[in-house]
C-alpha cells in the first residue's frame, strides 16, 4: 500500500500536532521546570516538521504516481486472504485461546493459514495437530510458559511433566 | 578470572546451547525472507528460561550464524535469505553460474568467519578501557550519547532524510506512552493497565520485524527455482582465497565493526559501505573478473558478520544497542539480571568476558557448520513454506506472549506487523522508529534528572568536558547533515547541462 507524498506528508502533520493537543491535557506537576508533556510536546513538533518536509517535497513531484496505489496482492483473491489471514489469526488467537485453550486454538490457526497456503485439508489438520501439540508439549513441559488449557484442563495433567 | 571464564565456556550445556542455536540460525537465516532479527527475536521465549549466559549465547550465535546463511539462497537463487548478504548477491551468483559457486561460497564463508573474529577481538580489547571512561559518566553525558545514537540512526538509515525523521519520532512518540519517568504521571495510555508500562520492545520487534515479514511473503510468494549445484572443494580454495584476498578481508572486518559500533547501523549498511569501499578503492577489488569479485565479497561479507560484534561495543559499555538484535540482547540481560553498562565490567567481569568469549566460539563454529549448510541447503529449501510460515507466525504470538504473559502484547503483534509493512511500502524505514523507542525513554529520564539537578538551567549540558565534547559533535552531526542537505542541490541547479 503506496500513498503518494502528498497524501503521506499531511496525515504525519496530523498525527504530531494531535499529539501536541493531547499532550497539552497533561497535568503540570509543581516544582518541576519541565513537566510530562515536554517530550511528547517535542516529538509531536518533530512529527509535524518532518510531515511538512514531505508535503513539500510531495508538491514538487506531484505529477509523479498516482495518489494511492493498490499492492498487487489485493487484486488477486488468494494473494489477499494470505495477507489478511495472519492478523485475523493473531486477532483469533487473542480472543480464543482463554476459552478454547492452546492446543485447540493452535491446531485450528495453524490449520487454517496452511490450507491457506493449498495444502490439502486433510494433510493439513494432522500437520496442525502435530505441531501445536508438540509445541505445547515444548512450553507447558520444558519452558513452563503458563500456557491455557481451556475445555482440555481436566486433562493436562497427561501432558505436562 | 580466566579459569572461571574458561570453565564456564567449556560448560557442555552452554555448548549444546551453541550448537543448537547455530543449527536453527543457520536454517532462518537460509530461508529467504527470514531474516538475523526475526531468528533473534524468535528465540527469546526460549532463552528467558535458561540461565544468563547460554540465554545470550543463543542469541550471540544465532544472528552470526544468520548473517552468514543469508549468502547461500543469494548466491544459489539470487535471493538474498537476510537483507544484509543484498549488497554481494549479484557478484556471489554470478560466479555461480560460471561454475565457481563452491569458491564464492566459500569466500564468503571464511570472510564472515575471520570479520566476526576481528570485531570479537577489537570488542573484547577497546571494551574494558572505554568502560573504565564510561565509569565518569553522568546523566548529561548518557544523554548526549543517547542523542547522537538516535541521529545516526536516522542519517544512516538511507533514503529520505524526512522519512527517516518520521520514522525516528514515531519511534519517540510511541517511547513516551507510559508513566512519565520521573513524575510517575500517566501519559497517553488510556485508563488501561496494560499501557501503564509503556509499549515493550519484544512486541513491537516482533510486530515491526517479524510480522511485516510475513505479510510480504504472504503477499508475494517467491517463485521456485531449479537450485544450481555446487560441486567441489569448500575449505581449500577459501582458505587460499583468504590469503589472497587478507586485506580486503581485514579492511571489511574494520569496516563493519565501526558501522556496527553505529548506532541504528546494521549489518547491511555495513555490507553496502565495505563493498563499496572495495570496488572504488582497491586496485584487486576494481578488476572485473573472478578476483575482483571473490575481494568484493569476501570485503562485504566479513563487514556484515563484523558490524554483529560491533554492536555489543556501545551494548555492552553503555547500556546502548547498537542495533535491533542488540536491543533484544539487552533486553533479555535486563530479565536476567546483568545490567549492561560499564559497572557490569567492574561488578562481574567474568560474565563480560565469557560472553565475549562466546563471539569466539561461534565465529569459529561458522567454518564447519557452515560448510555443513552449504552442502546441506537444498534440503532446507525443500521445507514447505506453507508449513514454515505459519509456525513461525505461531512463535510470533507465543514470542510476544512469554516475556510480558498478556494477551495484549500479542494483540500488539498485529498493529506493529501492519505498521511496519506500510511503513516498508512507503520507504519509511524501521531502523530508528526501533532506536528511538529504545532510547527515548533514557534521553527523556536523563534530561529530566540533568534538569533537576541544575533547576531548570541548560547550560549544565555543555559544563562538564565529556559532556560538551559529546554534545558539540553532536550539533556538529546535524549541522553536517543540513549542509549536506542544502550542498548538492545548489551544486545541481548551477550546473542544468549535466
Amino acid at each position: 500500500m503506496r500513498v503518494h507524498d502528498i497524501i503521506l506528508g499531511p496525515a504525519v502533520v496530523l498525527a504530531g500536532v494531535g499529539l501536541c493537543v493531547w499532550a497539552t491535557a497533561l497535568p503540570q506537576p509543581q516544582g518541576f521546570a519541565y513537566g510530562p508533556n515536554l517530550f511528547p510536546t517535542l516529538t509531536g513538533s518533530g512529527l509535524a516538521l518532518a510531515g511538512l518536509s514531505i508535503l513539500f517535497a510531495g508538491i514538487k513531484k506531484r505529477r509523479m504516481g498516482p495518489l494511492f496505489e493498490r499492492p498487487d496482492w489485493s487484486k488477486r483473491w488468494r494473494l489477499a486472504i494470505n495477507f489478511w489471514l495472519i492478523p485475523v489469526a493473531i486477532i483469533a488467537y487473542v480472543l480464543l485461546v482463554e476459552p478454547l485453550g492452546f492446543l485447540i486454538t493452535a491446531t485450528l490457526l495453524l490449520f487454517a493459514l496452511m490450507t491457506a497456503n493449498r495444502v490439502h485439508p486433510r494433510r493439513s489438520a494432522v500437520v496442525a495437530l502435530i505441531i501445536a501439540l508438540a509445541i505445547n508439549l515444548l512450553f507447558a513441559s520444558i519452558l513452563h510458559v503458563p500456557l491455557p488449557w481451556g475445555p482440555l484442563t481436566a486433562v493436562s495433567g497427561w501432558l505436562i511433566w | 578470572m580466566f579459569y572461571s571464564v574458561l570453565s564456564q565456556l567449556t560448560d557442555g550445556y552452554l555448548l549444546l546451547v551453541i550448537l543448537l542455536s547455530a543449527a536453527y540460525g543457520l536454517i532462518i537465516g537460509a530461508i529467504p525472507g527470514l531474516t538475523a532479527l526475526m531468528a533473534s527475536a524468535l528465540l527469546v521465549p526460549f532463552v528467558i528460561f535458561m540461565q544468563p549466559i547460554p540465554a545470550v549465547a543463543a542469541i550471540i550465535t544465532a544472528s552470526a550464524m544468520a548473517i552468514f546463511a543469508g549468502d547461500i539462497p543469494g548466491a544459489l537463487l539470487r535471493m538474498p535469505g537476510t537483507p544484509a548478504s543484498a549488497a554481494y548477491t549479484n557478484e556471489a551468483n554470478g560466479m555461480v553460474h560460471r561454475g565457481k559457486g563452491a569458491v564464492a561460497l566459500g569466500a564468503g564463508l571464511i570472510a564472515s568467519s575471520l570479520g566476526g573474529l576481528i570485531s570479537a577481538l577489537v570488542l573484547s580489547l577497546a571494551a574494558p578501557s572505554l568502560a573504565k571512561i564510561a565509569l565518569i559518566f553522568s546523566s548529561v553525558e548518557y544523554f548526549w550519547l543517547g542523542v547522537l545514537g538516535l541521529s545516526c540512526a536516522t542519517f544512516v538509515s538511507g533514503g529520505s532524510l524526512a522519512k527517516g525523521l518520521v520514522s525516528l519520532f514515531l519511534g519517540l512518540s510511541l517511547a513516551t506512552v507510559g508513566m512519565d519517568p520521573v513524575s510517575g504521571i500517566p501519559r497517553f495510555s488510556l485508563g488501561s493497565p496494560d499501557l501503564l508500562g509503556g509499549f515493550g520492545l519484544i512486541p513491537v520487534l516482533i510486530g515491526l520485524f517479524a510480522v511485516s515479514e510475513l505479510l510480504r511473503n504472504a503477499a508475494n510468494p517467491p517463485r521456485a527455482e531449479a537450485l544450481p549445484s555446487i560441486s567441489g572443494p569448500i575449505l581449500v580454495p577459501s582458505l587460499i582465497n583468504l590469503w589472497r584476498h587478507r586485506l580486503g578481508t581485514l579492511r571489511g572486518g574494520s569496516i563493519g565493526t565501526l558501522v556496527g559500533a553505529l548506532p541504528g547501523a546494521g549489518s547491511d549498511i555495513a555490507a553496502w559501505i565495505s563493498y563499496a569501499v572495495a570496488r572504488r578503492g582497491s586496485r584487486k577489488g576494481r578488476r572485473e573478473d573472478d578476483i575482483g569479485a571473490s575481494e568484493r565479497i569476501m570485503s562485504a561479507s566479513a563487514a556484515n558478520n563484523a558490524s554483529l560484534g560491533g554492536a555489543y561495543i556501545p551494548a555492552t559499555v553503555f547500556g546502548i544497542p547498537g542495533d535491533a538484535i542488540t536491543a533484544i540482547v539487552i533486553s533479555v540481560m535486563f530479565i536476567k539480571g546483568i545490567n549492561p553498562g560499564p559497572t557490569l565490567f567492574l561488578n562481574q567481569p567474568e560474565v563480560i568476558y565469557t560472553i565475549f568469549g562466546i563471539f569466539f566460539i561461534a565465529n569459529l563454529a561458522l567454518i564447519p557448520l557452515g560448510i555443513l549448510c552449504i552442502r546441506g541447503f537444498g534440503y532446507i529449501l525443500r521445507l514447505p513454506r506453507a508449513y514454515v510460515s505459519a509456525v513461525v507466525l505461531m512463535f510470533c504470538i507465543l514470542g510476544a506472549f512469554s516475556v510480558e504473559n498478556t494477551l495484549f502484547s500479542v494483540g500488539l503483534i498485529a498493529l506493529f506487523g501492519l505498521l511496519g509493512y506500510v511503513m516498508e511500502s512507503n520507504e519509511i524505514p524501521l531502523a530508528p522508529a526501533i532506536l528511538g523507542l529504545i532510547l527515548g525513554p533514557m534521553i527523556e529520564e536523563t534530561f529530566m534528572t540533568t534538569m533537576l539537578k541544575s533547576q531548570g538551567d541548560l547550560s549544565i549540558f555543555f559544563d562538564r568536558e565529556i559532556g560538551a565534547v559529546l554534545g558539540i559533535v553532536t550539533i556538529a552531526v546535524w549541522a553536517g547533515v543540513v549542509l549536506l542537505q542544502i550542498w548538492p542541490k545548489r551544486k545541481l541547479k548551477s550546473k542544468p547541462t549535466e
